[in-house]
């Protein structure tokens, strides 16, 4: 059951391929534009992974030159992430270093860090690795990408004056939906009347790109060109990797309301798990991420039929749509309310953001329930046969919806699942 | 509403309801070069501690760097598959180790559902890519093609999964079966403390009946140097960090009437400003002590985080004395296993719990170096825990009867 304060999203920062705020992303969510395109490493040009979501770099710098986010060395992650919270924070009413956010927590999930094979190289010699080799030639290592996994968090509390708690959560591809939900639990404890939660990632390196293969989890089918990404569909063959943020401000009801603001939506619930299965794949019954589900649910004193829609983790990938399919059923299996759920997965659109993909996918739920309109799948025309939910296939569909779950599953078996209402 | 301070900073409190909930420590497990119980640990202190041992790789560039050093621990063979114990580092073999030295209270507990997991895990210092790939690029020369080849054909199939912190914690969850709410958090000390608050949450809200809390310090390696140096670590003023291998967990549940460790109160906050350092975590620790319901002349033993970022152990030290006095009952347990890092205040929990129980603490000697065991027993204790870049956490434990 619901314990205590009510919390609302009044602020939404995006950064990803389909756009740098959240009015972009969303119309190009809603037009059913792919931000999918060719991509390779930097010199590297025959690398297996053809696709990619990035961030357009140019139009990013110069969509934030004018905020002072960037005066320092940074990873891509951290860049992406400050301009979301900036974004965010603006987009709820606030100025950034003002008195009303002194007391704002941030808490915000991270993956793993930016690496270069050309940084590390410098610690090699003729004879192999050389440590003290690469002491004497420190100073040329690469700045940008010496920074530590709370280095977001920090930033943002630094840059906009938030003095409350500073987390970093470290749950892999669950992390920024992780991040969320720990807001939404400190709102209501009374830890805060605001939080800056979110997430922020970027894979597009080699270094990263090619552990990523070694997995196989991008896939390689190329000459499906920007239809790559096909959640749920018989011909899915792996993920392809994003980068960008997605960045909210939650709002305790007695602050929104007390200064009049307007909320997206109701953060209502917040469930998580782990698998306790395989480091390297999901539970294949889905009871971790059914146990996700049925918490947030639980969280927010909601029956499983009063759910209108799931923003699907769908990743693309073979095992996890089946699986997320199979805990959907479960959790709404009685009078086979599964049947009458839209299930739509974003990464059929902009690809997956990874450790910050809760973020954006969050933002999306939030407005949809707002708008009543629900963000279709792409690019799914073979449907498997073990996938057999209603995911929107046609496009971007009208549809009151009261409440909506967002998922989100992460590498070794974390999952988060959040709650949102419509704010009547 | 939070409790709020009137001050710049506003660290929030727990408030009634954690302290209602009177979570208590039902078990420790710890792994360090001191021993593996709270227990040793007083032991390898009475025992004047034996010293770090000088790094494999120390040279010119770290002259005289000591560390606390583990071997690894021999549990790959306890792990169900081969494939993934790839996928294991050092620290995440150690926090296994930690882990399954205080899961005895979980043995047969009914529901694994309703066991929560709450963990702090450093980044994994190692190489990306890894040696394997680097020295394969170094036998290949400037060649971009030759380059990208090599990587893709030498970078270890798992590596991702690795380099993830975070996967010691998934390994920890299979070992145990315990699918209950699971939180990760990173890097610093304060994380470790943040996995214990948010463990005792999980209780205190009802989505778990018990909580595996722990976490592990950084393997060390000469990329935690590099890192350290980068977040001006080396250049404390107080010579360079010890650092110890090691873990330790600790098992949460609700208090059932007998005398009880708790977890009663807490605080967290950020000031990256050094200069405000000092006040900031002053105010902290004053938020944690209302949360608990106890005043600073209540708290009986203080556990110290011993390397506190770029403020330093200077604004840490100075911020106690304001608040609790110049001869305020100080500890740090660094001198005997190392610096910690996300450990650190779990060491100091375990440690906080049986000396409320067993009535005793261990001080540094107000007289000069060292510390000495005193057979008081605290009622309360307080433990601090910071983050690299501006973050603290205070807690406070109590005994309850």
């Amino acid at each position: 059951m619901n314990k205590g304060n009510r919390v609302f999203v009044t602020g939404l920062g995006v950064v990803s391929s389909l756009g740098l705020e959240w009015k972009a992303f969303w119309a190009a969510l809603l037009a059913g534009r792919s931000g999918i395109r060719p991509w390779a490493p930097e010199h590297c040009e025959s690398f297996p992974v053809k696709f990619a979501s990035p961030v357009d770099k140019e139009a990013f710098a110069a969509a934030f030159a004018g905020e002072g986010l960037f005066d320092e060395p940074m990873e891509h992650r951290t860049a992406f992430g400050l301009a979301a919270a900036r974004s965010a924070i603006r987009d709820a009413g606030f100025a950034p270093g003002g008195e009303a956010l002194r007391h704002a927590a941030v808490v915000v999930g991270s993956g793993t860090p930016e690496r270069d094979p050309a940084d590390m190289l410098l610690a090699l010699d003729a004879q192999g690795r050389a440590i003290d080799r690469l002491a004497e030639r420190r100073a040329a290592l690469n700045p940008r990408l010496r920074q530590n996994n709370d280095a977001l968090a920090e930033m943002i509390g630094r840059q906009n004056g938030c003095h409350g708690p500073s987390l970093n959560v470290s749950m892999a591809c669950a992390g920024a939906a992780q991040a969320i939900g720990l807001g939404l639990r400190m709102i209501r404890r009374g830890e805060a009347d605001l939080v800056v939660a979110g997430g922020a990632d970027s894979v597009l390196n080699m270094a990263t790109m090619a552990g990523l293969l070694m997995l196989g989890a991008p896939s390689l089918a190329e000459n499906l060109g920007d239809r790559l990404s096909t959640p749920f569909d018989r011909l899915r063959s792996g993920f392809v990797a994003a980068e960008g943020a997605g960045v909210v401000v939650l709002e305790s009801e007695a602050s929104a309301l007390a200064r009049g603001a307007v909320p997206y939506a109701e953060l209502a619930g917040f469930g998580c798990s782990a698998d306790a299965y395989r480091v390297t794949a999901p539970h294949p019954g889905g009871l971790g991420a059914a146990a996700a589900m049925r918490r947030a649910l639980a969280d927010g004193g909601v029956e499983p039929a009063q759910v209108g829609s799931i923003n699907a983790h769908g990743t693309s990938t073979p095992l996890n749509d089946a699986i997320e399919t199979a805990a959907i059923k479960a959790v709404f299996a009685d009078g086979e309310h599964y049947r009458r759920l839209a299930v739509s997965a974003n990464k059929s659109q902009f690809g997956h953001l990874i450790a910050a993909s809760g973020g954006p996918e969050f933002i999306a739920t939030a407005l949809s329930v707002r708008d009543g309109l629900i963000p279709g799948t792409l690019n799914l025309a073979n449907p498997d046969p073990v996938c057999d939910l209603d995911y929107v296939a046609e496009g971007t569909r009208a549809q009151a919806v009261e409440y909506a779950l967002s998922n989100s599953f992460g590498f070794g078996g974390f999952n988060v699942s959040l709650l949102v209402k419509r704010h009547a | 509403m939070p409790q709020h301070t009137d001050t710049q900073l506003a660290p929030a409190a727990g408030g009634e309801a954690f302290r209602a909930a009177k979570v208590a420590v039902e078990a420790s497990g710890l792994h360090c070069a001191a021993g593996s119980t709270v227990a040793e640990l007083l032991a390898a202190w009475a025992a004047g501690g034996k010293p770090p041992a000088r790094l494999p790789f120390a040279s010119d560039w770290l002259p005289g760097a000591t560390a606390y050093l583990l071997d690894e621990p021999n549990l790959r063979s306890q792990l169900y598959d081969r494939k993934a114990v790839r996928t294991l580092d050092k620290q995440a073999l150690n926090a296994l180790a930690a882990a399954l030295a205080c899961a005895k209270p979980l043995a047969g507990f009914a529901d694994p559902a309703r066991v929560g997991l709450y963990m702090g895990m450093p980044m994994v210092e190692e190489p990306v890519p890894s040696w394997e790939t680097l020295g394969a690029l170094g036998r290949v020369g400037a060649d971009l093609a030759a380059i990208q080849h090599s990587i893709l054909g030498d970078t270890p199939p798992l590596t991702s999964l690795m380099i993830l912190n975070s996967t010691a914690a998934s390994h920890i969850a299979s070992q145990f079966g315990v699918t209950g709410t699971t939180g990760v958090f990173s890097p610093w000390a304060d994380a470790g403390l943040e996995a214990l608050i948010e463990a005792a949450w999980s209780i205190a809200e009802g989505d778990n009946d018990r909580a595996l809390a722990g976490a592990s310090a950084p393997t060390v390696t000469p990329f935690l140097y590099f890192n350290y140096e980068t977040q001006g670590l080396l250049d404390t003023g107080a010579g360079l960090p010890v650092p110890g291998e090691g873990a330790a967990f600790v098992a949460l549940r609700p208090a059932d009437g007998g005398p009880a460790a708790c977890l009663a109160g807490y605080a967290r906050g950020f000031e990256p400003d050094p200069q405000a350092a000092q006040a900031a975590r002053r105010r902290c620790m004053e938020a944690a002590l209302a949360s608990a319901g106890v005043a600073a002349a209540d708290i009986g033993w203080i556990l110290f985080d011993p390397l506190c970022g770029r403020a330093g152990v200077a604004a840490e030290r100075a911020a106690i004395a304001e608040l609790f006095g110049a001869d305020a009952p100080l500890c740090g347990w660094h001198e005997v296993c190392g610096y910690l890092g996300p450990a650190q205040p779990v060491f100091d929990v375990a440690a906080a719990a049986a000396a409320l129980l067993e009535g005793w603490r261990v001080v540094e000697n107000p007289k000069g170096q060292g510390l000495e065991r005193q057979d008081v027993a605290p009622r309360h204790v307080l433990i601090n825990a910071s983050g690299c870049r501006g973050q603290f956490v205070s807690l406070v434990m109590s005994r309850h009867e």
